[in-house]
């Protein structure tokens, strides 16, 4: 009992302790709110703001409630001229239905918006040279290397010296009005997740990321610069050997431009021997390599290394935005004239391989404007209009042509540290200076950089000497345009020559075919005209304008066919044209693949009654001819070996592999495997001479090795390791034979296991743009492999959209199907995000719906329904020149309809 | 009364969430301090109707048809965690901005009550 009988002191005391624990504990409670609060808000490393993170309403929760399209939803779109209606087909593609084209690209930009924002702002941002405003400064190197390569400063030319009046000039500013519809529009819950998850907000678009778009893929497709690899070559083995492991010329032919024969033909020459080695030339390949800034961009990359997710999340990133062109980096097209079909229909084939990414690097769409566009395809985000498609008269594709477009020159200058004048022809010129400050994700300075230009292109200082670059990509040109006029093309001739006027970069090679029965192929793009023996593979003198380019190809010079007689068409990244019916300098051997070229002939050839069906089939071939012309003389080898009483169980057991073995790259197939160990011991066995203390050269490509597999006795086949014994071809390969079973058993257990199927040891897989594993697919199992039709395993780049287009007679009928692997929406939460992979894995198509109108695309066939309406906002009618500047000032346009073709 | 005042509070956490987002649970905090002070521990109260807001929120998505947990576990992946780390991450998240905003809101309320 205590009752009234309590000490007063006592309960003081109580009272006072109970005071200070309640003080203690507001204190606490304060601290664990602010910090709350401060996590929230900001991140505390590994972590992002968790606020934005973790908020279930607007948070990255949201993307899982913004996973499905809404049946039906308007939008207000600025500068929109009438309604605009949008269905989109259970596939999730948008059909969009205007009523001009301009209004046609705004919705098209408004659809893009909706489902990759993020997409669209980090790939604008890497071509910038802005990625740091992303990820801070662990991105500075890759962003000096896009302005050091002058990727910028061209995008933002070609912007100012478009026509705004032009079909071209009008698209890329209502383009940006339907982004920054969307975006102005965005709710939170819509903001996609890879913002919250690095902690930064979207950018609003602008006109110019259209264009620099377009750079990036120059970089991309044509970043190619074999020199450095000849130059390392020398280093190890002079000159002479070096240009013999590299020659100007594809070695095996089977051009894109049909040379009238009916099959390849194989220049194989005997290779000179090793010689001795040219110590200039490895000074000379460093200080070029480094022109490119690759080890710049490189050290940095790598020193940004981290353990936590974030780190590997943002190093993914910078990864990914960095790609590398290698021969995996394949395309295949083909087209066959009506003669050769079943159906007497031309059919189209278009195979591009790229970087396997999540979202996609395509997008489907359809824009109609009733009399004046129909045309149906794949955009890449921030295209304005369709990239590779087809409209009701013509459909076409593109593979890459890998010319040579880049050459350096050493500049004369007037200061070695920071020069302010160039010298060409005896005077002095300006250098012309560009201030660039890189800044941080609060838009705080990071370090600022002075660019310096040539009349020719960058500069860049190495070793106390300036070196000045001229790149095709970064020439005037307008791209956007030709995309603009060919989708309105009639015939394959007239696609084909809107292209010739004004695509000039990346080279590609064009494929068309037409209603009427005409296929065509033209590899479109400017190839320098270059001075004295007409190759890119020096770096010239930069003090005289005798260097110069001196322009570039008349288009009827570039390798093209119409209407063959053979009534094919192919190409798949081989050199374009015979060298024996043009021998001009396109580009370097090692820029050239002829294996799905080879395949894709013989498979064409062999069908006189082609169908759509075995189109399709033809885009997963396991069909190859790089195994079937080098295994024999394996086979052979093995055999003498095994015959002069050089036995060993490990070359009897990989004979007994490859003999069974037939060629083909199936999933279940066991041999391939094998195979493939073996190339690889093969080049590591052969090419001993080409390994240095300090660089190795890179490995000479697969035709090379085969062209040295004819000579038994080559010098290269000595194995520098084995002192004076000299080996010669057989001992190599029964070695290399022997080693390959070894490896291969050792890693997957004795011959035939489950595990020495194909499918269980190379598989596919997408990479989300982050490289978040979560948002991944990995492991997936294909039918194909390197050299065959469909090269997608064992790497990140592979088929990245499949189609096949039959162009009906005058009845109009046009059927086409396609697919890519990943899906329409960029929300990884979406079931469109993924939706289409099971039917790539597969090698199958989905046929596409192609309506003539909003009411031909039933109710069962609609997945949802958009419809844009016009907003009263003031216009004005001219492309932005400012191009840094934000589109908001372009977003409130009425532009009139421009000039048509 | 205490019932319908926390059910008011549950359903103030989650509107002010989803109108104005996660910033705006700890001014229901203080509110919800001072509306509970009577009670016994005012603040874990808060703390947990903040939380079974933001867990309810989660559970009319997924009612709706929102793929949340195949999200969940997919954006687990992304984070290196496991799915179920991230519901619990997001309900402490709420109970933390609730409840320390709610116990300074009893704080101030408590004080207000001696001084009057």
């Amino acid at each position: 009992m205590t009752g009234g009988h309590e000490n007063p002191d006592a309960m003081t005391r109580e009272r006072d302790a109970r005071s200070r624990r309640s003080v203690a504990t507001t204190v606490v409670s304060t601290l664990v709110l602010a910090g709350a609060l401060w996590v929230g808000a900001r991140g505390v490393r590994p972590l992002p703001p968790l606020g934005p993170l973790l908020d279930p309403a607007n948070g990255a929760w949201a993307a899982a409630s913004q996973a499905d399209l809404p049946a039906e939803v308007q939008a207000d779109i600025p500068g929109l001229t009438a309604p605009v209606d949008i269905r989109y087909d259970r596939r999730g593609v948008p059909h969009i239905f205007a009523s001009t084209q301009v209004d046609a690209i705004r919705a098209l930009g408004w659809v893009v918006a909706r489902d990759r924002y993020f997409q669209l702002d980090l790939q604008s941002r890497a071509a910038d040279g802005r990625l740091t405003t992303m990820v801070g400064p662990v991105a500075l190197g890759l962003d000096r290397q896009m302005h050091h390569l002058g990727l910028p400063r061209a995008a933002r030319d070609k912007l100012h010296a478009m026509d705004s009046t032009s079909l071209g000039g009008a698209f890329v500013n209502a383009y940006a009005d339907g982004v920054n519809a969307w975006f102005d529009a965005m709710p939170r819950d819509a903001v996609p997740v890879e913002y919250r998850l690095l902690g930064v907000r979207p950018e609003r678009w602008r006109a110019v990321n259209s264009l620099l778009l377009f750079e990036r893929m120059g970089y991309v497709l044509a970043y190619l610069d074999v020199e450095p690899d000849l130059l390392y070559a020398s280093a190890l083995v002079g000159r002479e050997a070096a240009e013999a492991l590299s020659p100007p010329h594809a070695i095996i032919q089977e051009p894109i431009q049909p040379d009238g024969r009916d099959a390849p033909r194989l220049d194989f020459r005997v290779l000179p021997p090793p010689g001795a080695p040219d110590t200039s030339a490895s000074a000379a390949a460093r200080a070029r390599e480094a022109m490119l800034a690759i080890a710049d961009a490189g050290s940095e990359r790598r020193a940004s290394r981290s353990r936590d997710w974030r780190g590997r999340m943002i190093d993914g990133l910078i990864d990914a935005a960095s790609p590398r062109i290698e021969r995996l980096f394949a395309s295949n097209n083909w087209a066959v004239a009506p003669g050769r079909t079943r159906d007497g229909h031309a059919l189209l084939a278009g195979d591009p391989h790229l970087e396997l990414t999540l979202p996609s690097i395509w997008y489907e769409a359809h824009l109609v404007v009733p009399g004046q566009l129909d045309v149906y395809g794949v955009t890449i985000p921030g295209a304005p209009g369709i990239i590779i498609g087809f409209n009701r008269d013509v459909a076409w594709t593109f593979t890459n042509t890998g010319a040579d477009v880049m050459d350096f020159y050493r500049e004369t200058v007037d200061d070695s540290i920071a020069p302010a004048r160039y010298r060409l022809d005896g005077e002095w010129r300006d250098v012309q200076h560009e201030l660039v400050t890189y800044q941080d994700q609060r838009g705080r300075p990071i370090v600022t950089d002075t660019l310096r230009y040539t009349h020719r292109g960058p500069m860049l200082r190495q070793r106390g000497e300036w070196l000045s670059m001229r790149w095709t990509v970064l020439e005037p040109s307008n791209e956007i345009g030709a995309f603009a006029n060919a989708m309105h093309a009639r015939r394959a001739q007239e696609l084909l020559d809107a292209f010739a006027a004004d695509y000039f970069a990346p080279a590609q090679n064009m494929l068309a075919a037409d209603r009427s029965g005409a296929i065509a192929i033209r590899s479109t793009g400017h190839f320098p005209l270059r001075p004295g023996n007409g190759s890119g593979m020096e770096i010239r003198d930069g003090s005289t304008s005798a260097n110069d380019w001196t322009g570039v190809w008349p288009v009827n010079a570039y390798p093209q066919s119409f209407n063959p007689a053979q009534g094919f068409l192919a190409s798949a990244n081989q050199e374009p044209i015979d060298p024996r019916q043009a021998p001009a300098y396109l580009g370097a051997e090692a820029a050239f693949d002829p294996w799905r070229a080879l395949q894709i002939n013989r498979l064409l050839r062999a069908d006189s009654a082609m169908t759509v069906e075995r189109m399709r089939e033809f885009q997963t071939d396991p069909g190859s001819m790089r195994a079937e012309l080098m295994l024999p003389t394996v086979l052979d080898a093995a055999r003498r070996r095994l015959a002069a009483g050089g036995d060993t169980a490990s070359l009897a057991g990989a004979l007994r592999v490859l003999s069974g073995w037939d060629r083909r790259y199936t999933r279940e197939n066991t041999g391939a495997v094998l195979f493939e160990e073996l190339l690889r011991a093969l080049r590591r066995n052969t090419w001993d001479e080409l390994r240095g203390e300090g660089r190795s050269a890179a490995m000479p490509s697969t035709e090379i090795l085969l062209e040295l597999m004819q000579d038994s006795t080559s010098a290269w086949w000595d194995d520098r390791g084995t002192g004076n014994v000299r080996e010669q071809r057989d001992d190599i390969l029964a070695a290399s034979a022997a080693s390959a079973y070894d490896s291969v058993v050792a890693r997957h257990g004795p011959p035939g296991a489950e595990a020495w199927r194909w499918d269980h040891v190379a598989t596919a897989g997408m990479r989300h743009l982050l490289q978040l594993p979560g948002f991944s697919r990995s492991d997936i199992a294909i039918q194909g492999g390197p050299g065959t039709l469909n090269p997608s395993t064992g790497g990140r780049f592979g088929a990245s959209w499949r189609m096949v287009v039959e162009l009906g007679g005058d009845d109009g009928a046009l059927h086409a199907w396609a697919t890519y692997p990943g899906g329409q929406s960029g929300n990884p939460a979406s079931p469109r995000y993924d939706d289409r992979i099971a039917l790539w894995q597969k090698g199958e198509l989905a046929p596409l719906m192609v309506p003539q109108s909003a009411s031909d695309l039933g109710a069962d066939a609609t997945l949802a329904r958009a419809t844009l309406l016009p907003t009263s906002v003031a216009a004005s009618a001219t492309v932005d020149p400012s191009s840094a500047a934000p589109a908001s000032d372009d977003s409130a346009r009425a532009l009139p309809e421009p000039r048509t073709p | 009364m205490t019932a319908l005042i926390e059910l008011l509070l549950l359903v103030a956490f989650a509107l002010v969430t989803m109108l104005f987002g996660w910033w705006a649970v700890p001014l229901v905090g203080l509110v919800a301090g001072v509306a509970l002070r009577k009670g016994r521990w005012p603040f874990v109260a808060a703390g947990f109707l903040a939380a079974a807001s933001w867990a309810l929120l989660l559970i009319v998505s997924t009612v709706r048809g929102a793929p949340v947990p195949a999200f969940a576990a997919s954006l687990g992946g992304a984070m290196g965690v496991p799915g179920w780390a991230l519901y619990v991450a997001t309900l402490a998240f709420a109970f933390v901005l609730a409840g320390g905003a709610a116990r300074l809101g009893w704080a101030v309320a408590g004080r207000e009550s001696s001084g009057g």
